[in-house]
């Protein structure tokens, strides 16, 4: 059954011709209350690039990142996330593409019943991996977020540094090529933050594409990236190496 | 689907139960009390029905022939009635049985009144398959011997008061009253030379209790439809509470089912363990009111015997009672608690 469905998977793959990981051509997005949220997106997103998303609070940053993971859908233009048209993509089929981007929000959004190594075995389980590859793959990631020591704790029993640092081994232990953080330090003081950032940056420089969603202009500036401004659903300036731009 | 993650749908589903204690404890609840009720409901209206069946198997005709009637003519006219294909049994009571039952009932009075002098008549008790049909039954009876009549002899200056009584209508309704007093068959302290021939109709009366049959079954069939109704509406009752209830354990789980998807789960995936859980959570939430049923319903059955014999009555023994009830009480819990569970996850599903 999971064997058709790779191939299936294969099969819909659109060789896009370049290393790109997200390509995206005049998207809108409207949503059935009337609202524009995007209007009119193009850009490029290159293999294992760092990228800030910033701009206003409704300007779209949201939806622009929903976009990317399909949990939205757009209305216009076309979107291919790794290869996949996310437009056209079946509904049974949105799973497949999910298990190679990695999502972390604000507000971590842990299993509270779960226990931190539970957690991280969770994304994998899904995929229905072997247990063996689980629980090698799980210490590493652990290691890697430097939490080993408190596999077995629940996150209430975390600081929101280490449960956000559970949610990013969250999404790294499937290998994805691409991490979406949502304003990943938004409920964080500002030493945890760096803590985070230094872990993001390490990720990205074994390979994975990021797309940081943030408000953090002590982060944007001093941690120079790619800055992708948005306002009012459209690209208002895209420079690498940019600066945050906006007055906190 | 690979084996280790059917395994792992199981050991989920049975986990969620514990680790959501008090929603597994609110969906068991909701599963077990309307379960409880719609089991003693079911118990109640077999046994009422039983009790309504032992009655309505009690309405018999009874045919009461003449006592004129004589004895070697019985045995034709018993199968004459037999034969009514509405008919299931007809028993043959006798003068002398028919006495003896009698006194046993009221005793002393009845002294002396045996043999010749036993005024009794030959009876027939006769059963029908179906007791909506006793009316029929005994109405063809009647029609059986209608206009038949025996021709009998007998002493004209009979001193006996009793036979004269009965036989005064008989007598003026016979067109050939006077006869020779040729025919002596027997004496028996009957003066010979008065005998005259009558005829006399064969069955005296045929009774049922008329009216007393139509209103019981009015009774009964109304009492069975009452049971009906509100076995229907406990049964709608329990799905609606039990589908509330696990929509509420899913809606709070919401959270979970949405870090499932991100995380690149399939729908079938996240559908499982709920199944699992929904059945679970049925199997438990049946198991308690069969429980209490099975036991509670046998010790009713025990202290109530020697009250309800006295009546007449006899509750249904619990091994015929109970495992028909038991097992349609565990398929309802167990398909409530799955399907209200899938039904529920579907909804989430939509993204």
């Amino acid at each position: 059954m999971s064997n058709f469905i790779n191939v299936q998977t294969l099969l819909d793959y659109q060789e896009s011709g370049s290393d790109k990981v997200i390509e995206m051509q005049g998207v809108f997005k409207k949503y059935p209350d009337g609202n524009e949220a995007l209007r009119g997106i193009n850009l490029k997103v290159d293999q294992n690039e760092f990228v800030y998303i910033v701009g206003p609070s409704g300007a779209g940053k949201s939806t622009f990142m929903k976009l990317i993971y399909r949990e939205e859908k757009p209305t216009k233009g076309q979107i291919v996330v790794n290869g996949f048209n996310i437009g056209k993509l079946k509904q049974r089929k949105i799973p497949y593409v999910r298990r190679n981007i990695g999502v972390v929000f604000q507000d971590f959004r842990l299993l509270p019943k779960l226990t931190v190594a539970e957690n991280v075995a969770f994304a994998m389980e899904v995929i229905e991996e072997p247990k063996k590859v689980i629980r090698k793959r799980t210490s590493e990631v652990l290691s890697l977020v430097r939490l080993k020591g408190k596999a077995n704790a629940y996150p209430s029993q975390l600081s929101g540094g280490e449960q956000q640092r559970v949610a990013i081994a969250r999404a790294i232990v499937n290998n994805p090529s691409l991490i979406i953080a949502d304003e990943p330090t938004g409920n964080l003081d500002p030493e945890t933050s760096w803590g985070i950032m230094e872990l993001l940056e390490e990720i990205n420089f074994r390979g994975t594409t990021i797309i940081m969603a943030t408000h953090n202009k002590d982060i944007v500036n001093k941690m120079r990236k790619r800055v992708i401004a948005i306002e009012d659903g459209v690209v208002v300036r895209d420079e690498e190496r940019g600066e945050y731009g906006y007055e906190t | 689907m690979k084996l280790s993650t059917i395994g792992r749908h199981f050991r989920e589903g049975f986990k969620n139960v514990t680790r959501n204690a008090w929603m597994s404890f609110a969906s068991i609840s909701s599963i077990a009390i309307p379960l409880f009720i719609l089991g003693v409901f079911l118990l109640l209206t077999s046994n009422v029905n039983q009790f309504l069946g032992d009655i309505e198997s009690q309405v018999e005709v009874k045919v009461f022939l003449n006592t004129e009637v004589p004895e070697e003519e019985i045995l034709s006219i018993k199968n004459n009635i037999a034969s009514i294909e509405e008919i299931k049994r007809v028993t043959h009571i006798t003068k002398e049985q028919g006495i003896a039952e009698l006194r046993e009932k009221i005793g002393d009075p009845l002294e002396g009144y045996d043999g010749e002098d036993n005024p009794l008549p030959d009876s027939f008790v006769v059963e029908v398959y179906n007791s909506r049909e006793v009316k029929t039954a005994a109405e063809k009876i009647e029609k059986l011997y209608e206009g038949e009549f025996i021709t009998i002899e007998r002493a004209v200056s009979e001193v006996v008061a009793q036979p004269e009584e009965q036989n005064e209508i008989e007598e003026q309704n016979t067109s050939e009253g006077q006869d020779s007093t040729e025919n002596i068959t027997d004496g028996q302290g009957i003066q010979e030379d008065q005998l005259e021939e009558i005829q006399i109709p064969v069955i005296e009366s045929v009774k049922y209790g008329q009216g007393y049959v139509e209103n019981l079954h009015k009774i009964t069939s109304t009492i069975r439809n009452i049971g009906f109704i509100i076995v229907i509406g406990l049964v709608f009752t329990a799905m609606f509470l039990i589908a509330n209830t696990i929509k509420l354990t899913i809606m709070a789980r919401s959270n979970e089912i949405e870090i499932m998807k991100l995380v690149g789960a399939t729908n079938q995936f996240i559908r499982w363990p709920f199944f699992v859980e929904g059945a679970v959570i049925g199997f438990i939430g049946s198991f308690i009111p069969s429980a209490v049923l099975y036991f509670g319903y046998a010790e009713l059955v025990d202290r109530s015997q020697l009250q309800l014999g006295i009546l007449g009555m006899e509750m249904i023994p619990q091994n015929e009672a109970t495992p028909s009830i038991l097992l349609a009480l565990f398929v309802i819990g167990i398909v409530i608690g799955v399907f209200g569970s899938v039904l529920s996850v579907r909804k989430h599903l939509k993204v």
